[in-house]
């Protein structure tokens, strides 16, 4: 009974027409956990390339507060 | 000389006159420096991820421009003195913006097939970026900043 993964594929591999950029927040939101952590890439599946461009731009979107740094999990 | 772009924030309580004419005293900086406005791009107001100076909302603005590396420097220090101004980033393009990209207000979330070439930035991992972190500027009222951003409009005048 072997667990069976699985492949996953890096997303922005997959679409190559689209780039990464920090002021698509909307995007960038699907890389982030409800507490506002970046999701490792053994996790999403992005390549290794584009997990260093997704983080980036992920940095500038909090710095410009596109993003949070972080959610209150508890006050909800 | 290079191509930048820098998005800020200005004080929600800039109304579209006032708004206007803080876009204007920032392309005149901008000129003032040696830079060339390109595009501007007003999103309009939106929610902040997270408070800046007490302020829940702000006003986004997105310039595209060129300019000396230097001069990027001062554009910088000059606005982190603006007290009607939240935050700004100002990040290096690697290439000629090739259109404004518009943000719409819609906040709700979008599949995949939304991800279109949109932007025209390319976000190279070599792009050098300039940052602030805004954490220990005074916190100064609406009358200040109102005089400060007569005075700037005046200088560009």
């Amino acid at each position: 009974m072997a667990f069976i993964s699985r492949k996953k594929v890096c997303k922005f591999c997959e679409n190559k027409k689209y780039s990464i950029d920090y002021k698509d927040y909307k995007t960038l939101r699907r890389f982030i956990t409800e507490q506002g952590k970046i999701i490792p890439r053994r996790v999403t599946g992005t390549c290794a390339k584009h997990q260093r461009e997704l983080v980036t731009a992920i940095k500038r979107a909090r710095n410009i507060a596109l993003l949070p740094y972080s959610y209150d999990v508890t006050q909800n | 000389m290079r191509y930048y772009e820098t998005l800020f924030i200005v004080h929600p309580n800039y109304e579209q006159e006032r708004l206007n004419s803080v876009i204007k005293m920032v392309e005149g900086h901008i000129a003032e420096i040696g830079g060339h406005v390109l595009a501007v791009d007003d999103w309009g107001k939106r929610r902040l991820a997270y408070p800046i100076e007490k302020q829940k909302s702000g006003n986004y603005v997105l310039i595209y421009f060129e300019a000396e590396p230097s001069a990027v420097v001062e554009l910088q220090t000059w606005f982190e003195l603006q007290a009607q101004i939240l935050a700004q980033l100002i990040v290096r393009l690697d290439e000629k913006p090739a259109g404004v990209p518009s943000h719409h207000e819609d906040d709700d979330d979008e599949d995949q097939a939304e991800m279109t070439d949109e932007s025209s930035a390319d976000d190279e991992s070599d792009e050098d970026y300039v940052e602030d972190e805004d954490e220990d500027e005074e916190e100064e009222k609406e009358d200040d900043s109102e005089e400060t951003s007569e005075e700037a409009v005046k200088e560009t005048v």
